[in-house]
């Protein structure tokens, strides 16, 4: 990532420098940002990029044409259709790819008046307030080392900004089948082919390459990851590091997390309109697939929630990834959660569908599922994870879990609403923040967190990071109180016994047990026992009065 | 958990605690499933046996002052042992309740005596409701006195023999050391008379053949060569009650009522009330003739 090239140029647009001071700028850039240096690359490639530029400018220039015309057209609808309330929502769907905007301003500014950037920028983008936001920020961490106090000053507007900067998002599928619909009443003229132009420019072609969606769309843990052995991860630098790499347009490899991300998006604050279709408040329409808000309003969603208590389900809504890749969601072993049999009902599953019904009674009543509407073919990829409750489209009305043996037959482009059980969520997934946190740590810090735990230590930190990922998916894990959580792991393990009978049997029968022998049936029950620690099973065996025999 | 592995419950394992007559400042803390042919071996009337650190000179003989038992299994009872010889490390004793400090500190009867409470009131020995038995009064009221304070978690039942006439001097160390002995062969065989009386009732209706579980109603039969037909069983240990159902029915029974009360389920449940007569059963007796009647019938 060329970090130097970004900071530069950010610099250049914001301060609207002329020309001959920009070289003075640069040098000053170079010496006030030591700590960075670990992004820089090599400065000689500054001739070639020099050439390579010109051409990008060009590419540039030609799609913000193409942007222009494309939007005269869409105005043209906006005007006339007389829907107030949908036409700032149109306007800055149009707007979308900001990020790229910033790099054209960027470069053609180098060839010219700053002043005209700025305004091509804004007439690019017509995020520009973004784009300043991501300035500020930059600004911000350059005056990190010379006032901490003007920093907070300065973070509270960002935040003011970033808040409103939430309504700029796309719609989903049915909303744009909505959208589609409603231009359809009103221009009986169009041609499907002028509404397939907006659709193209705003989402482009699937298959092609898109590394700078992509880039925005990456996690948060996975930038910060990069950072980790830097500094400590405040805040701040986080999200400078974010904007940046939506500034850079470097060809970064897709992860395989990305591959799964489908171009509907939306945040969920942004879905006004409402979409007939679906019987419930479209508030709980899900997109298909998953959804990632715009970055930058990312951490200040976590800043306005703070005080909603529940730290997992503040982050569950706002992020609403379902990453299969990263392992959050298990494989159904069984249909009977260990954890939770006795408030679990299992209804018998007519399909391979898991129909769970559950009354989960460690979850607040004011906890509403999570809902997606899916198509039918897309629901086959969901099949195994955990605390899935399909909804047959016909009965989407109610409540009740149905076994979705009718549905086989209905239509095929039926669309199945598909809940996620905040327990299971809540339960099941390692909640990012924790995630993130572990990522961040450092070495004495992981391994305190995981003698807090009762887990065994390691040396190296990756091997820690996997126990931690694979308790989180058992128990509960919340950085604050850990306390509880060595009885978490306790709990746990009697949960084990109490599902085994045999093993059972030998514990109320006082019948002396092989250390080895009863960890290895406990590991055969969950191979999480395994990154457990021997003293914390041995301290569990003596609270259970469980005998532990060396032979 | 065939029935060749099956390691009943010992009808009687006991730590002990020795006091030299002669030295009242040496003690030994062993462990043994009979006490009364152990204090012989150890004060050298039995030959056939190892006393090798109560042999030394001038500390025979040995005066058995409180014993320990109720252990479910040998296992349990060494454990005790090891951790009431080795207060100053054991790990049944947090740290900051030790009264041992050190590997050659605690050598006072006050120090033996409070390791003994301490371990006995760890949350592992208060699963298995071991019985501290005194044999000496003194000692007894050493335990009463309770020199440093030790708070009492659970409940710890305390029994004794009646007191010696007699305390020791010069002249009478051969007989106190008698009266001693007598006082644990009483003991002993009071217990073991009471345990195998019950054993035997449990064993003459098993005879009767197939009995319903009191709480599933699936029939048992020990009269039967079938294994399947003998799992482990429970009585009812009240006189004129005749309840019997199955170990793991009791289990489940007595464990919902104590969540129900406690909130928390845990493996081992503590006592629980006979469904029928509503009279507290032990839930360590309950295994230890479960087990015992098992093992002779399904081995």
């Amino acid at each position: 990532m060329d970090f130097y090239r970004a900071n530069r140029n950010l610099q250049l647009v914001q301060s609207g420098v002329s020309e001959d001071k920009n070289s003075a700028s640069l040098n000053l850039d170079d010496t006030q940002i030591p700590v960075l240096s670990g992004f820089s690359s090599d400065s000689d490639k500054d001739e070639q990029e020099q050439i390579f530029i010109n051409t990008q400018v060009q590419g540039r220039l030609d799609e913000a044409d193409e942007a222009d015309r494309v939007r005269s057209s869409l105005g043209h609808f906006r005007y006339n259709s007389q829907d107030n309330k949908r036409s700032p929502k149109h306007k800055s769907t149009v707007q979308r790819p900001s990020a790229r905007a910033v790099k054209k301003s960027n470069q053609s500014q180098r060839s010219e008046a700053p002043t005209k950037a700025q305004s091509l920028l804004k007439q690019l983008s017509g995020k520009h307030t973004k784009v300043q936001d991501m300035i500020k920020h930059q600004q911000i961490l350059d005056s990190l080392k010379g006032s901490q106090q003007k920093v907070r000053n300065k973070r509270k507007t960002t935040k003011a900004k970033k808040q409103q900067e939430k309504r700029y998002d796309t719609y989903n599928a049915n909303e744009w089948q909505h959208i589609y619909n409603l231009l359809m009443e009103k221009f009986p003229h169009t041609k499907p082919s002028e509404v397939e132009d907006v659709y193209q420019y705003l989402y482009g072609n699937e298959a092609e390459d898109q590394p700078l969606w992509n880039e925005s769309q990456r996690p948060i843990e996975s930038q910060s990851q990069d950072l980790g052995s830097l500094a400590p991860p405040a805040e701040n630098q986080r999200v400078s590091v974010l904007s940046l790499s939506q500034v850079m347009d470097d060809d970064q490899p897709v992860g395989p997390e990305e591959d799964m991300i489908v171009p509907d998006s939306t945040d969920e604050e942004c879905i006004i309109i409402p979409v007939p279709s679906p019987p419930r408040d479209s508030r709980l329409t899900r997109p298909p697939l998953f959804s990632k808000p715009p970055l930058l309003t990312k951490p200040t969603l976590k800043k306005l929630e703070p005080d909603s208590g529940t730290p997992k389900t503040a982050h569950l809504p706002s992020d609403g990834i379902i990453d299969l890749a990263e392992g959050s969601f298990k494989a159904v072993k069984s249909l009977i959660s260990p954890l939770k049999e006795e408030t679990t009902s299992v209804q018998v599953p007519a399909t391979r569908m898991p129909t769970l019904g559950t009354t989960p009674n460690l979850v607040p009543a004011k906890e509403q599922p999570v809902r997606y509407r899916l198509q039918r073919s897309q629901l086959e990829s969901f099949s195994t994870i955990e605390g899935l409750v399909v909804h047959s489209p016909g009965q989407s009305q109610d409540d009740a879990p149905v076994p979705d043996t009718e549905s086989e037959d209905s239509a095929s482009e039926d669309h199945y609403t598909v809940e996620l059980e905040p327990s299971k969520l809540t339960s099941r997934t390692p909640s990012p923040s924790a995630q993130s946190d572990w990522n961040s740590q450092s070495v004495q810090q992981l391994r305190q967190s995981m003698k807090s735990l009762g887990l065994k230590t390691s040396r190296s930190k990756h091997q820690m990071l996997l126990s931690l990922q694979q308790a989180s998916q058992v128990l509960e894990i919340d950085s604050n109180v850990q306390e509880d959580q060595r009885q978490d792991v306790h709990n746990y393990l009697t949960s084990l016994i109490q599902s085994s009978p045999k093993l059972l049997e030998k514990v109320y029968t006082f019948q002396p047990i092989a250390s080895k022998e009863l960890l290895t049936r406990l590991t055969e029950a969950n191979p999480f026992v395994d990154v457990i620690d021997e003293y914390t099973i041995r301290e569990w065996a003596d609270n259970q009065g469980i005998c532990l025999s060396t032979t | 958990m065939d029935q060749q592995s099956l390691k009943p419950v010992p009808i009687f394992y006991c730590c002990y605690l020795l006091q030299s007559i002669y030295k009242r400042q040496s003690f030994y803390i062993g462990s043994t499933p009979n006490p009364v042919r152990r204090l012989r071996q150890h004060n050298g009337i039995l030959t056939r046996g190892g006393a090798y650190r109560t042999k030394r000179e001038g500390t025979r003989p040995w005066e058995m002052i409180m014993i320990v038992y109720g252990f479910p299994s040998k296992t349990t009872a060494l454990q005790f042992e090891h951790a009431w010889q080795h207060g100053y490390n054991t790990h049944y004793i947090a740290n900051d309740e030790r009264i041992v400090k050190n590997k050659n500190g605690g050598r006072t009867i006050h120090h033996k005596v409070g390791t003994a409470r301490l371990l006995a009131k760890n949350i592992y020995f208060q699963r298995m409701d071991i019985v501290v038995h005194f044999f000496n009064l003194d000692v007894e009221s050493i335990w009463m006195q309770n020199r440093f304070n030790i708070k009492d978690m659970g409940y710890i039942t305390i029994e004794n023999s009646p007191s010696l006439t007699t305390s020791p001097s010069a002249d009478n160390v051969i007989v106190y050391s008698e009266l001693n002995l007598k006082l644990v062969e009483e003991f002993l065989n009071k217990f073991m008379d009471r345990d195998m009386g019950i054993y035997q009732i449990y064993q003459d209706k098993l005879t009767f053949g197939e009995i319903p579980c009191g709480i599933c109603q699936v029939s048992f039969d020990y009269t039967s060569n079938n294994c399947q037909l003998k799992p482990f069983i429970a009585f009812c240990l009240h006189q004129d009650c005749d309840f019997v159902a199955h170990l793991g029915c009791l289990h489940r029974y007595f464990l919902d009522e104590e969540q129900l009360q406690e909130g928390v389920r845990n493996l081992i449940p503590r006592y629980g009330k006979c469904p029928d007569c509503s009279q507290i059963l032990k839930w360590t007796n309950l295994v230890k003739y479960s087990t015992m009647l098992k093992s002779y019938h399904g081995a």
